[in-house]
């Protein structure tokens, strides 16, 4: 070292080398953030984790396969966390986190009938409406079985961790399969919101209508079953689409316009609605022909609305980061690339995430739990990791058996959803494998989007104010 | 803080009080500069045999050259003669005005300027592509690919020139290159690959983008060469207004055919064409991440294909034909094995030589990777011809980076690159001293041809001359 800086000083002179001394003492403190660097797997004994992530508890739920999404309410008063289950268990369950390092599952909610049912729940929500809190669990059912034809089921838990109770179940019999994925919005007016997968559209549902129904004791019985569908978003046609669905979504009003927007992820990439009047969307992005991505997975702007974190789910793809400017400005019709990227593990796939501006939070299938920073969206970095998953990568014997080819790296197992509570900044992931995790990362002591200088836009849905 | 250090500056001593970060900062600095072009900067098995940088890729020094190139010109595409006493590898200059320079490798060590031309460039504008050559009569021809950069020439007769033909027999006499004929193709020629048929045609194959055009070599010596075949996509891919990128024939012993693997709109494709007038579509790849197949090479076996996909975060990746060519499934829709160097990057050309790929890996410069386990390819050798800053991710459309083609001399197994920034490099890898497919218990099948016998004897021994 000593013999390099004399060389330097010789070279360069003193007073460009006391430039660089000083500069450097200012500019490593922020080059260090970037040293993080996800283990390739399996990692070392002792190194699951990144140095500032800690896990406060850990519940395997069940048989590999049998765990989906997660979600946890944002108030730290109802400490609880719903998980829900697929395959041989069908239906969620409820986990106390009232003391978070000794998380514990209080309700196991399954499906009647069950043996009879093929499928599963997938994605899970929460509103809350005229003071009690509800939760709405998606669900697929093949229709080898019955209730192919019922989406989700809307249950009551305002009493937990005391009594829970169903509320009735959304049905759409011209479009069996149920709801893959689905979001709760509390609309700009006023409206508590559920978008669902269902065929071509994000449909969108006034839940209150739901909740309250007709104050008729036939309601159960005799209500349409399209009552409260209030609104179908579309999907931009254009020719070659992979899919003519939607795959996901997310819904955020845009504080700078005043617009409700929806973003979608399906078809040939994703797309950006103006949503305000429900009964006209407005088509204000697309998103397509970008290299790699032939449709579109999971799909969240930034707090702001300027950038948006793209998902395919394919393998070895990353997470895109695009500028949705351009578009929005009118400069361009269509926007085809990204401009940056991030990847746990080249070799895998991330599945969802969750944005609290700078960081995205990672499920990332069998990476486990990433972190990145996208401050400066050009360049992602990670800043912390946990290895939920910990199984075999690359098991062709298990994607042999489950897939039925062995040539795939099986990378769909693993972390399937996160959340994450604003509150406090606790971190809940669902593993498909090894069930519920909590978690807390040093220095996330919660998240409030001002004091970011972004608006205070999160899934995380503020349901007393509009 | 780190304690105080003395450092020497002009034989007087300085005490410095900084930062270890700072230290490592100037080291950091410092050390870039150590792995400037010039120094070595590769893995331990990789010897850099020389290196010419692209100022030093032309017989003159001033600013243009009697051939009216200007030094300096960015380099593209390369190809290496195979025959004992050809010691040549020939470039092409990308840049307007283009052309293409021949290096005599008599020392590999010495590489020396031989033969420079400024078509097409000089010509109309276009731009020179790849470049391939072939033996007819004992006598050897260099063809030069031309195309317009990013506008269709359309079919005006002015931008029309597909390809150059050059006679180089005699520069190993000491004599002179001489262009002997042009191929006339609308919209021109980006990709050429020159093949010696099973049936003893020599065969040029060619594509701009479209269709592959197929040429008997012997007319193309001769103006006016119409193609004996032509060769469209299978179908037409919605929104990508393409056809083929790339080709690459083999002949399959196993078989005893003829095969064409292609990139192209939709993915990879692999005929039959041991009759070329009545072609057989063996097997289609088509992968959701791969909108247009890149580079295709297959094992010499003609199992795998190995493969680019010509877009940032885009591995290689390794393809089993064997499902689709035994009709098992339709098409094949999954890798089984990938590698990247850096996923940030692309790799922009490949020359197989089972086990080993030997690949231009644009920023990250000459890499090779191991593929005996198609299932887990393993980097055993590098070295970054590329030294500058990383470029950010959207520039994927921009001006190309780094290594973009190479090439492998079977007989030495001396490995050339083109690297558009830092011009001309030959390389040695610890062990590899040469490729012949049946060391390795293989068919003698790869990118080079036996113009005089043919591939039918690629499997057996020659017999040993006593």
């Amino acid at each position: 070292m000593i013999r390099i800086l004399n060389r330097i000083l010789n070279r360069l002179g003193a007073f460009v080398f006391l430039f660089v001394v000083l500069s450097g003492s200012m500019v490593l403190p922020a080059r260090a953030q970037h040293a993080i660097e996800q283990p390739s797997h399996p990692p070392n004994p002792g190194e699951r984790g990144s140095a500032n992530m800690r896990v406060l508890s850990h519940i395997p739920l069940g048989p590999p396969g049998t765990v989906a999404d997660i979600e946890i309410e944002q108030d730290l008063s109802r400490p609880f966390a719903y998980v829900p289950r697929r395959g041989s268990s069908i239906g969620f369950d409820v986990i106390s986190l009232e003391d978070p390092d000794h998380a514990r599952v209080i309700k196991r909610w399954r499906i009647e009938n069950e043996d009879l049912h093929s499928g599963g729940a997938t994605d899970g929500r929460l509103f809350e409406h005229k003071g009690r809190m509800y939760y709405v669990q998606g669900l697929q059912m093949r229709q080898g079985g019955p209730d192919s034809n019922v989406g989700a089921i809307v249950f009551d838990v305002t009493d937990l961790p005391g009594q829970m109770t169903e509320v009735g179940r959304i049905r759409q019999s011209e479009t069996r399969g149920g709801f893959h994925n689905i979001f709760m919005y509390h609309h700009s007016s006023g409206m508590p919101q559920l978008f669902a997968t269902s065929g071509q559209y994000a449909k969108v549902f006034d839940m209150g209508k739901f909740v309250d129904g007709d104050q008729t004791e036939m309601d159960p019985v005799l209500r349409d079953e399209n009552r409260e569908l209030v609104a179908r978003i579309p999907v931009a046609q254009s020719e070659g689409m992979w899919s003519r669905g939607y795959h996901d979504f997310y819904v955020a009003f845009h504080e700078e316009s005043g617009q409700d927007r929806f973003y979608g992820g399906g078809g040939s990439g994703y797309y950006v609605y103006n949503i305000t009047d429900l009964a006209n969307p407005e088509l204000l992005v697309t998103i397509t022909g970008v290299p790699g991505v032939s449709w579109g997975h999971t799909f969240t702007p930034t707090p702001d609305g300027n950038f948006a974190i793209g998902e395919t789910e394919f393998q070895y793809q990353p997470l895109r980061i695009f500028d949705l400017r351009p578009a929005l400005n009118g400069e361009v019709d269509n926007i085809d690339h990204a401009v940056g990227a991030w990847h746990a593990d080249w070799q895998a796939l991330a599945h969802n995430h969750e944005v609290r501006w700078p960081y995205v939070f990672v499920s990332g299938y069998q990476s486990g739990l990433s972190v990145f920073n996208m401050a400066d969206p050009k360049n992602p970095y990670t800043v912390a990791y946990y290895d939920t998953f910990n199984g075999i990568h690359n098991n062709r014997a298990v994607a042999s058996a489950r897939l039925g080819s062995p040539y795939t790296w099986n990378v769909y197992d693993g972390a399937w959803g996160v959340d994450v509570r604003n509150a406090d900044g606790l971190i809940v992931v669902s593993d498909q494998s090894t069930g519920f995790w909590a978690l807390k990362m040093d220095g996330f002591e919660g998240w409030n989007g001002a004091d970011w200088g972004m608006p205070n836009i999160s899934s995380g849905q503020d349901w007393d104010q509009q | 803080m780190s304690n105080p250090v003395f450092v020497r500056y002009r034989n007087s001593l300085i005490l410095t009080v900084i930062l270890p970060s700072a230290l490592c900062l100037v080291a950091d600095v410092y050390a870039q500069q150590e792995a400037d072009p010039g120094s070595k900067h590769g893995s331990r098995n990789v010897e850099r045999v020389s290196h010419l940088a692209l100022e030093d890729l032309s017989a003159t020094t001033h600013a243009m050259d009697s051939s009216g190139l200007a030094p300096g010109q960015r380099v593209g595409n390369l190809v290496i003669e195979q025959d004992e006493g050809r010691p040549f590898v020939f470039l092409t200059r990308r840049n307007h005005p283009s052309g293409v320079v021949g290096l005599d490798l008599s020392d590999p060590t010495q590489p020396v300027v031989v033969f420079e031309s400024a078509w097409p460039g000089s010509v109309d504008g276009e731009g020179a592509t790849d470049i391939t050559y072939f033996k007819q009569n004992g006598r050897y021809y260099v063809v030069v690919g031309a195309q317009r950069a990013g506008e269709d020439s359309g079919t005006d007769s002015s931008n029309d020139v597909g390809a150059v033909v050059f006679d180089v027999t005699d520069l190993s006499d000491g004599g002179d290159a001489e262009e002997v004929a042009r191929i006339h193709v609308p919209g021109g020629l980006h990709h050429l690959f020159a093949y010696r048929h099973s049936s003893g045609q020599h065969l040029l194959f060619a594509t701009g983008g479209g269709n592959i055009l197929v040429y008997d070599a012997r007319s193309i010596l001769s103006s006016g060469a119409q193609p004996v075949a032509e060769i469209s996509i299978p179908a037409e891919v919605p929104n990508i207004d393409y056809g083929f990128h790339s080709v690459f024939a083999a002949y399959h012993p196993e078989t005893e055919t003829d095969r064409l693997y292609t990139g192209a709109a939709g993915g990879y494709f692999v005929y039959e064409i041991t009759d070329i007038a009545d072609r057989t579509l063996l097997a289609s790849i088509n992968s959701a991440a791969v909108r247009i197949g890149h580079t295709i090479a297959p094992t010499p076996g003609g199992e795998l294909v190995v493969t680019t996909a010509g877009y940032r975060t885009a591995p290689i990746r390794i393809y089993d034909l064997r499902p689709a060519l035994d009709e098992s499934i339709p098409r094949v829709r999954t890798a089984i094995g990938a590698w990247v160097a850096d996923w940030r990057n692309d790799a922009e050309n490949l020359v197989l030589r089972w086990p080993f790929v030997f690949v231009a890996s644009s920023e990250d410069g000459f890499q090779a990777f191991n593929m005996s386990d198609p299932f887990e390819p393993y980097t055993v050798g590098y070295y970054h011809t590329w030294n500058g800053r990383a470029t950010d991710f959207t520039s994927s459309s921009s001006e190309p980076t780094g290594a973009w083609d190479i090439d492998v001399r079977n007989s030495d197994g001396l490995i050339v690159v083109s690297d558009v920034d830092t011009g001309f490099w030959a390389f040695r890898m610890e062990a590899f001293e040469g490729w012949d497919g049946r060391g390795w218990g293989l068919p003698n099948i790869s990118g080079v041809q036996n113009w005089d016998e043919g591939p039918r004897n690629s499997v057996t021994w020659p017999e040993i001359e006593e």
